[in-house]
């Protein structure tokens, strides 16, 4: 995933840049300086994290913002029992699931993962137009449209794990812990997750 | 359809439960060469995902940690609002700090 050129952990080999741990610790006796470089270690991450969860740049600043205060008001309680940033990304991953949840409560947004590509708006930009597009000409960011499209289709959840296998190429466990479900959980909502995205973006994988 | 696909099919849709669910669980563990099969099917698709999924960059992002360093900063010490603040307003009504 695409950062902001920041570290996203701290060189062990580099005295001169304290570990997590230690930030962590110092945060636990009420250093906010130290909560301070572990934001400026992480806000990137998390924010790209939230970002393609969330599909617009304003919500994920806010967002990530309240998962770095959830943060600040859980140190006490982590006990490095996994990285702080495995830790820190079940926060925030928390925090946007239940704010995607909110909104769909609230009607703003539909997670219709029965979709299917008949029921795109045929004067979308993104539509697929099969036969009538030429292939060679489908932009960068008209695909990158349509992903966004087909993703925003997804639950909160299945968006989750399909990211954070797909982009974040983490691990199967570490997606479990994560998001504090088994395994196979994980594993049953990626492939579901997989096959949704597949029947929405067949066309346009297909003519690349 | 191999009673493998079907099962594989009904779990992804998430129609198995309870000891079904448990037992297909276990099949997956002890094969995971089946996994392996499936997880190749979608190889294109992560392709595309991988090449074309990108966040813009954090903007504003000093902005992003102050707001934060505010929000934690002990009570009567809020940071960029307060000695300093109240110096400001106290001296723009002529009195010093």
């Amino acid at each position: 995933m695409p950062l902001e050129g920041e570290p996203i952990a701290a060189p062990a080999t580099d005295p001169a840049v304290p570990e997590d741990g230690d930030l962590v610790g110092r945060c636990q006796r009420g250093d906010t300086a130290a909560f301070n470089e572990l934001v400026t270690r992480y806000r990137g991450k998390a924010y790209a994290m939230i970002y393609n969860m969330v599909h617009n740049e304003q919500d994920a600043w806010d967002l990530a913002q309240d998962g770095f205060l959830k943060a600040w008001k859980s140190i006490g309680r982590f006990r490095g029992q996994s990285s702080f940033y495995t830790w820190l990304y079940r926060i925030m991953m928390n925090v946007t699931i239940d704010s995607l949840r909110r909104k769909q409560v609230g009607g703003e947004t539909e997670f219709d993962d029965s979709i299917g590509l008949r029921n795109i708006d045929p004067n979308s930009m993104t539509t697929p137009k099969t036969g009538v597009l030429p292939h060679e000409k489908v932009a960068g960011d008209e695909i990158r449209a349509r992903i966004d499209a087909a993703i925003s289709r997804l639950t909160p959840e299945h968006r989750a794990v399909i990211l954070m296998r797909e982009i974040d190429g983490m691990e199967y466990q570490e997606i479990a812990d994560a998001l504090e479900c088994s395994i196979g959980t994980v594993m049953s909502r990626l492939f579901y997750a997989r096959k949704k995205m597949q029947s929405m973006l067949k066309d346009v994988y297909e003519a690349l | 359809m191999k009673p493998f696909e079907e099962k594989f099919a009904a779990w992804v849709d998430g129609r198995l439960t309870g000891a079904e669910l448990a037992a297909f669980e276990r099949e997956l563990e002890a094969h995971p060469d089946a996994l392996a099969e499936k997880e190749a099917e979608f190889e294109e698709l992560g392709n595309l995902l991988r090449a074309h999924v990108a966040a813009p960059a954090l903007r504003n992002a000093d902005f992003f940690n102050d707001q934060i360093m505010r929000q934690i900063a002990p009570k009567g010490r809020r940071l960029g609002e307060g000695h300093s603040g109240v110096c400001l307003g106290w001296h723009s009504l002529g009195r010093s700090c």
